[in-house]
């Protein structure tokens, strides 16, 4: 999963980019509102971390900048701003949610995961699919009843496959949800995970459209 | 604590009272004046109306019903002679004064006029008791209809006092009614001449203090904001180091209110302040956390941590 997270405050950044690291997402971290709406508009996140209080450009401004472009990637405001009224302005400018600062990183983590979830259609927690099951909150997969061990970045590849069974995602795409800009990115990675979840899950599980990309079938 | 209301009511009622008083007592005594005038000229016209029949007096005889008036006249001659007693029965006044007197006969006042005449004296005679009674029955009847009329009046006062101040009941049942956190002004709208700079110099005093509010809102509004991000730094770092695998891991990461870019009072504001809200996070990181040493004194408070408060 790829995070934008705009953030201004480095510490704060440095902290959650760390976390959610951990917790196997893609996090490319901006520090002001311009290069935020910059980088909306040219790439392609899956979810979007936006505090209020940027310089430059305001969050709810470039929130507003996204919504009106018929961009629906979810976006979750954190922000220290508690006051009623900013939280209904943020909702209200098309925020999926909005959390206040100083935060658990485990209600952000759950709350990502809810607004994912939402975004998916989906409304229970688990990813169900021919047989494989994943729990994106427990990093649990299991095929057939039995329980499969694997890395952060197989399961990201996994989930991003699970997310849409059929659609296709080209090996740029899946390098794009398991690095950030500042990652260094091997160049056969993808086939490698590909190849490993294979083995784990089944050669049949993942196929290959050749030339095309990657995709889990119906 | 007296009502406006309670207390010019009671001004009013005390002074109308008072000057009722005072007005029956003088219209009483004036009438009892004016009534003895009356009389006396009364007294005279009876005089004038005989003195064409002294020369008759002996035959002079009074109609029946005009016997027990409280009238007496007598009729002296030239030579001094009584020749005529309207009421023989009656003690006799054998003084004859002309002109006004008043006489006493047999410890009894009266009250006489005294004719001369080219055939004798006239003398009609008045009981002083009769005309007092006489005077104090017309006075009466002039002053308790103004004493009756009291109670209407003091009715009145009190209509009046009440709807004249029925704009300020109006003001202060609004005011009442209003929402404790309520700050927007008193409806300004038909208030009486007297009432209005009140009402303006309140709603004046709400808009002050509305505004006041707002800016001791944005004032917390935003310290809150300033020190909430450091505290999120704060609760980031700990649960990273709660995530951390084992000891070197946590050593591996920079304390962040270690660094030289956090002053020391952020420091201890952040440290006592994630004591009091984080609670779910386990005291061995919170001990670890607080048994840091804090930055060096000199060190540089980054511009964009600096308190952005604007003076108000």
């Amino acid at each position: 999963m790829r995070v934008l997270l705009v953030e201004d405050d480095p510490m704060i950044a440095k902290g959650l980019q760390t976390a959610l690291r951990q917790d196997g997402y893609a996090v490319d971290g901006v520090s002001d509102g311009r290069r935020a709406s910059e980088a909306l508009r040219t790439e392609s996140f899956d979810i979007v971390l936006l505090d209020l209080g940027l310089p430059g450009k305001g969050g709810l401004e470039v929130l507003r900048g996204l919504r009106g472009r018929g961009d629906a990637t979810p976006v979750i405001i954190v922000t220290a701003r508690d006051d009623i009224r900013n939280r209904i302005e943020g909702l209200d400018a098309g925020a999926d949610d909005y959390i206040i600062k100083p935060f658990d990183l485990d209600e952000i983590a759950a709350r990502m995961r809810s607004v994912l979830r939402r975004a998916a259609g989906r409304g229970d927690p688990c990813i169900r699919h021919g047989g494989i099951s994943m729990n994106p909150i427990t990093h649990a997969v299991e095929r057939d009843g039995v329980s499969i061990l694997l890395s952060a970045h197989e399961f990201s590849v996994l989930e991003a496959l699970l997310q849409r069974p059929g659609a296709v995602l080209s090996r740029a795409q899946l390098e794009d949800r398991l690095y950030g800009w500042s990652d260094s990115i091997e160049s056969n990675a993808v086939e490698v995970y590909i190849h490993a979840l294979r083995r784990k899950l089944g050669s049949e599980s993942i196929r290959t459209l050749r030339g095309v990309g990657y995709f889990i079938p119906k | 604590m007296i009502s406006i209301r309670t207390r010019l009511l009671i001004a009013l009622l005390a002074l109308v009272a008072a000057i009722s008083l005072l007005a029956g007592t003088l219209t009483y005594r004036r009438v009892l004046a004016e009534t003895s005038t009356l009389f006396d000229y009364q007294l005279r016209q009876m005089a004038l109306s005989l003195r064409s029949q002294v020369s008759m007096a002996p035959r002079l005889e009074l109609p029946p019903d005009q016997l027990d008036t409280d009238f007496v006249i007598q009729i002296w001659d030239l030579f001094g002679t009584r020749v005529y007693l309207s009421r023989p029965g009656l003690p006799m006044i054998n003084q004859t004064v002309l002109g006004y007197a008043d006489v006493r006969v047999r410890g009894e006042p009266w009250r006489t006029y005294g004719l001369q005449t080219v055939d004798g004296v006239i003398q009609i005679a008045q009981p002083q008791r009769v005309r007092e009674q006489l005077a104090r029955g017309a006075a009466l009847r002039i002053v308790i209809p103004l004493l009756l009329l009291l109670p209407v009046l003091g009715a009145a006062i009190v209509g009046v006092v009440r709807s004249g101040l029925l704009p300020l009941q109006r003001i202060a049942i609004e005011v009442q009614r209003r929402d404790v956190h309520s700050l927007t002004p008193i409806a300004v709208t038909s208030l009486p001449r007297e009432v209005a700079p009140l009402v303006l110099e309140l709603n004046r005093l709400l808009i002050r203090l509305h505004s006041a509010f707002q800016a001791q809102r944005a004032f917390i509004a935003d310290a809150a904001h300033e020190l909430r991000s450091p505290l999120t730094a704060v609760r980031l770092d700990l649960q990273l180091l709660d995530r951390a695998p084992d000891e070197a891991a946590r050593l591996e990461r920079e304390p962040i209110l270690a660094r030289p870019s956090n002053a020391p009072s952020t420091w201890w504001s952040s440290c006592s302040l994630w004591r009091g809200t984080n609670r779910a996070t386990n005291e061995e990181s919170c001990r670890r956390f607080c048994s840091r040493p804090p930055p060096p004194k000199a060190s540089p408070i980054p511009t964009h941590r600096r308190w952005r408060v604007a003076s108000t």
